[in-house]
């Protein structure tokens, strides 16, 4: 499983390689832009994430207009509705409302700061990853 | 004579009687003739004739007794007898029996005859004349009577309707309500209605007897006005009116209407004044406190520190107060009683409708000021009151005004005209605009903070985590356990800056309630849940009781419903000893019905739902009871180290449930040991819990 793992803060990402890497081969990205890059690349060299997860606060370009991004993208590029990426937006408490009033059809899942190990292995259960 | 004299001859001897007719037809006498008394009388009484003459000496009925019969049924009618010679007592007898003359037998000269005849008939003639004369004269007297009689009743009827009319006009002048009177060229009172005793508490006969008591009953500061006005009407016979006060005897001072006018007789002399005095004491009172009023509301209107001005119906101004003057630097008497939107020049530079205008006419205003509504801004109507903002031509560009219209009514409910009001908001808006920008910066400040202290945090606990549940390899126990501080530390740094952030979101009101319907049954089951693990693991017992007539629903924020009741119930567990119990209890209360508890606020009127939550635990002070709601407090300091928590949950929750419009506070336990806390958050929702279902899940303990 190809694991894409966009987040600015560096600790925060190391925790995620670290608890993702168990599931899969992880990249990271620094900001919204990166992430759709990476994502795009993927595709074209036919070897597309499985698993996407989404910090929501980034500089450059934030997860919320990266999710849309790269929802546009599968669109364009006819991608049927089960190969779809799987993304998982990570937030912080605050947040929580407004991904849940906007994003909700767009995204698989959340996870909320701080996270665990315990938090992702529900969640990558529940959207059915693992 | 134009009518032959008709002569009755009355004799038994024909000869004669052919002699007499003979004699008289040839003086052209018309002759009756009669042989006897009786055939005499008869005749007289049928064909009267002017004159009787009568044999005396005659058989059956002699001449006496055709006298004395004629006598009574013609006295009229002369008589004279024909007597022999020698027979003076005949001639006597008869004519004291009523004959008028006689002529004696034998007749020697017929001349003689005419003679008597002719001096008879005039006695008859001169008797009728004297007949007739006396009926004229009786019948004279009698008419004369007649006029007089009904003359006397004409002037006693007359006499009897003046009176009335009299008495008429004396009861109309005495009972008037105003002081009638007529003062005599002298200055005299010839007449003063008793009315004056009402208006003056001096009688009609006092004022009459001393014509100077007027005068000296006059308020002094009026004394010079009157004696004018005296003189003008008594001396130059002048009308006039004009008003003055009195001194009563009880020392009440009364305001008097005075109108008079000279009278003047046929001949144009001068009779003296007559007029009327009035009471106009209350009027003048009311006159005099209506000015009073007045002015004082103009004193009210100039205080007003927003420029304001009225107008009437007919769109002219009537008001402009000192502010309004200041504002435009225009007088209040270069506009007042002036239209053509003339109160708008200073403020936009050439006349047009007005917020005012639209108050007074909405319909027709509404077109008029439509080119203009634009201009303004936050443009609202409320209960006929007409706000709104612009920014005028009247000040520097970049000053923004306020504007407020109304209309005016009078006190039959009709309108009468408008008033505006207008404010130099400038300051304010600026000010509202800065603190705004400031709330805007501070709102930012929160969410960098916010995402910048939580970021290394993540990590922290994320490594920590990690590593504890040897993901990353084996580990020793005092790794573990260190770890374990590690991990709790760091969650306890978490709380504590997601509470401070909380609470500084709540203090700039950044904070916002998501309304929604919350089942409180559901949310209070799902935080025992929670709360049960803890609480088993001290052998604290939670019990729960929910109020059947609970409104199923409520309207809150259902996360920070939930966040304030963790906060309560983690709290009691926390301070409640092994063994101990927490009790929740939900019922309805009104507002009043929450005055008493010891907190400052005041709820609005209302339903509230009331939550408690009863501890057995160590219980609060009273002097602490207002203490622990303050941020970094606990009842005892001493065991802010002991008792684990950001010390913030109470004042964050206490705000939260102030959003909601409810509040909390605490007593302690009235049951001895520990504490009660109870949250109230005002019901408005219908909905409540069907009585079947809260049998079946309403009861959790």
């Amino acid at each position: 499983m190809k694991i894409l793992i966009a987040e600015d803060d560096f600790y925060s990402r190391k925790l995620m390689m670290a608890l993702l890497s168990p599931f899969g081969e992880c990249d990271v990205a620094v900001n919204g832009i990166e992430a759709c890059e990476a994502f795009e690349d993927a595709h074209d060299a036919g070897t597309p994430y499985r698993l996407i997860c989404l910090d929501i606060m980034m500089p450059e370009m934030d997860g919320q207009e990266a999710l849309r991004k790269i929802r546009d993208e599968e669109d364009k590029r006819l991608i049927s509705r089960h190969e779809k990426v799987k993304i998982i937006m990570i937030t912080a408490l605050d947040e929580m409302k407004a991904i849940m009033e906007s994003y909700h059809s767009l995204c698989d899942g959340y996870l909320m700061k701080p996270i665990n190990h315990a938090m992702v292995l529900k969640q990558l259960k529940e959207i059915g990853v693992i | 004579m134009v009518n032959p004299i008709k002569i009755l001859i009355i004799d038994d001897e024909a000869m004669l009687r052919e002699s007499f007719k003979n004699y008289f037809e040839d003086e052209d006498a018309f002759v009756l003739e009669a042989s006897n008394g009786a055939e005499g009388i008869e005749l007289c009484l049928k064909e009267r004739p002017d004159l009787v003459i009568t044999d005396l000496r005659m058989p059956v009925m002699n001449g006496f007794d055709v006298i004395e019969q004629l006598k009574v049924v013609t006295p009229e009618i002369p008589i004279i007898v024909v007597s022999g010679q020698g027979t003076t007592n005949d001639v006597i007898a008869a004519i004291r029996l009523g004959a008028w003359d006689y002529i004696t037998k034998p007749i020697l000269k017929l001349e003689e005859l005419s003679i008597v005849v002719q001096r008879v008939l005039e006695r008859a003639r001169l008797i009728q004349d004297n007949i007739a004369y006396k009926n004229k004269l009786e019948q004279l007297l009698d008419d004369n009577r007649i006029y007089r009689e009904h003359l006397e009743e004409l002037v006693h009827k007359r006499t009897e309707q003046l009176k009335e009319v009299a008495a008429k006009y004396q009861i109309v002048a005495d009972h008037t309500y105003s002081w009638e009177f007529w003062i005599n060229p002298q200055g005299q009172f010839v007449y003063s209605s008793p009315s004056c005793f009402r208006i003056t508490g001096h009688t009609d006969d006092e004022f009459i007897a001393n014509p100077a008591l007027l005068h000296e009953l006059v308020h002094p500061d009026d004394l010079a006005d009157y004696k004018c006005h005296r003189h003008s009407s008594q001396l130059d016979q002048e009308p006039g009116t004009f008003e003055f006060r009195i001194i009563r005897p009880d020392g009440t001072i009364h305001w008097i209407h005075h109108d008079c006018q000279p009278v003047f007789g046929d001949q144009g002399q001068f009779l003296g004044i007559r007029g009327s005095n009035r009471d106009v004491t209350v009027r003048k009172l009311t006159q005099e406190a209506l000015l009073k009023s007045e002015k004082r509301l103009a004193a009210i209107f100039d205080f007003l520190p927003d420029a304001t001005w009225a107008i009437n119906k007919e769109s002219r101004v009537i008001a402009w107060n000192k502010a309004c003057q200041e504002l435009t630097g225009v007088s209040a008497d270069k506009v007042m009683g002036k239209g053509d939107y003339c109160y708008s020049i200073p403020f936009y530079g050439s006349p047009r409708p007005m917020l005012i205008d639209f108050a007074l006419e909405p319909s027709s205003a509404r077109e008029l000021l439509d080119p203009y509504l634009n201009g303004y801004t936050n443009f609202s109507i409320e209960n006929g009151n007409i706000t709104a903002e612009s920014s005028g031509l009247l000040l520097a560009e970049g000053r923004y005004l306020w504007w407020k219209a109304t209309r005016l009514y009078d006190s039959d409910g009709q309108v009468a005209g408008a008033i505006e009001s207008v404010r130099d908001i400038t300051e304010l808006r600026l000010a509202k605009e800065a603190a705004i920008a400031s709330s805007r910066a501070k709102s930012a400040f929160l969410a960098t903070m916010s995402h910048e202290l939580r970021t290394p945090l993540n990590a922290i606990i994320g490594f920590s985590d990690l590593i504890r549940i040897k993901g990353c390899g084996e580990i020793n126990d005092s790794q573990e356990e260190y770890l374990g501080y590690i991990l709790d530390s760091s969650k306890h740094l978490l709380a504590l800056i997601n509470d401070i952030l909380d609470l500084s979101k709540v203090e700039s009101g950044k904070m916002e309630l998501t309304l929604s319907k919350v089942d409180i049954h559901r949310v209070i089951t799902g935080s025992l849940n929670i709360i049960k693990k803890y609480a088993e693991q001290q052998g604290i017992a939670i019990y729960y009781t929910l109020d059947e007539h609970l409104p199923k629903v409520i309207r809150g924020d259902e996360l920070k419903i939930k966040q304030i009741l963790f906060n309560l119930l983690s709290n009691a567990v926390k301070f409640t000893p092994n063994g101990g119990s927490v009790t929740v209890s939900t019922g309805t209360v009104t507002a009043e019905s929450v005055q008493s508890p010891p907190h400052n606020q005041e709820l609005p009127v209302g339903n509230y739902l009331l939550l408690s939550v009863t501890d057995t635990g160590i219980g609060i002070k009273k002097e602490d009871i207002h203490r622990i709601f303050e941020p970094f407090e606990q009842s005892d300091n001493s065991s802010t180290r002991q008792h684990e928590g950001t010390g913030l949950g109470l004042s964050l929750s206490k705000m939260l449930a102030q959003l909601h419009g409810g509040t909390i506070w605490a007593t302690p336990n009235p049951e001895g040991v520990g504490s009660v806390f109870y949250l109230t958050i005002p019901i408005n929702q219908q909905a409540r819990y069907n009585k079947s279902l809260t049998k079946c899940k309403g009861s959790n303990q």
